[in-house]
């Protein structure tokens, strides 16, 4: 029998290769209580809707483990993991709610000159709530993406290896998806001054 | 400090459901008693198949043990012959 305190110290990688080898559920149980809480929050996010995230826990996990010896140590199992659950849900979205669009705008519709830079304090001085409520509003490649770069810290080349797109497409996807965030928290608030004032005590004395 | 987007992860991180670890669990033991049942029985299977349709097992490939490309120096060929002939 495993000791559940050696488990716990062994790293990822030892864990999946010791799940591959002796196929015993103990070590795929400590990846799951590894990352559990974040994919499942990721799903939240994504899709809005608490019954569907349960569901869609259950298949990346699924998917993670029928995919194991898949997985190599070109990315971190944490990215790898997200990577899954960001596809699964895109695609669970495009199924299940039939949206077309999947990111605010063509990547390479518009060209450069038109696109300006929005600072990032656009989105992380909003108010939770209220950022909570424009991401539910954003089409869910944008909502991948800003979550990717503000939660799990992704570059932008491994945003474009989770996404299987280039660079450059990924730098103008995010440009673009805090634009629509803009607008979209313009359209929400905007007869609402008091997210400004507490944003900015500042100019309010 | 944590940004906004981590925070909100966070607090959604803590409304996992716990039974769901268990039913993960039923379906990882699942697979795996399947997996073991396919390992144990399709080589079988197949074999049996084979000889259905007129094969015999001396007709499959034949483990020679061990690397069965290592040959001595002796008996490499020599490069300098079609194969079928030998100075030798």
């Amino acid at each position: 029998m495993v000791a559940s305190r050696n488990i716990q110290a062994l790293s990822d990688a030892d864990l999946i290769a010791r799940y591959l080898r002796d196929q015993n559920a103990r070590y795929f149980s400590e990846l799951y209580r590894r990352y559990a809480g974040k994919v499942f929050a990721k799903c939240i996010s994504m899709l809005s809707d608490e019954g569907l995230a349960r569901d869609a826990m259950q298949d990346v996990f699924i998917k993670v483990l029928l995919n194991l010896s898949r997985f190599s140590a070109q990315s971190t199992f944490s990215t790898w993991v997200y990577s899954i659950t960001y596809n699964y849900c895109i695609d669970l979205i495009r199924k299940k709610k039939k949206v077309q669009m999947i990111y605010s705008e063509d990547v390479g519709k518009l060209s450069k000159e038109t696109e300006v830079e929005l600072p990032d304090s656009v989105l992380l001085e909003m108010k939770q709530e209220r950022l909570k409520e424009v991401m539910q509003h954003l089409p869910p490649g944008d909502k991948a993406i800003l979550m990717m770069k503000y939660i799990d810290d992704l570059s932008i080349k491994d945003i474009a290896d989770v996404l299987n797109k280039t660079e450059s497409a990924i730098k103008m996807q995010i440009m673009r998806a805090k634009q629509k965030a803009q607008h979209i928290y313009s359209e929400l608030y905007a007869n609402d001054p008091i997210e400004d004032e507490e944003m900015n005590p500042n100019t309010v004395n | 400090m944590s940004n906004i987007f981590v925070r909100m992860q966070e607090e959604n991180e803590q409304r996992v459901p716990p039974e769901l670890e268990r039913h993960l669990l039923t379906q990882v033991n699942h697979i795996n008693v399947f997996g073991r049942v396919v390992e144990l029985f399709v080589p079988n299977a197949l074999q049996t198949a084979a000889r259905i349709i007129g094969g015999s097992p001396e007709d499959g490939p034949v483990d020679m043990g061990g690397d069965r490309n290592a040959l001595s120096p002796e008996d490499w060929p020599d490069w300098r012959f079609p194969p079928g002939r030998s100075v030798r």
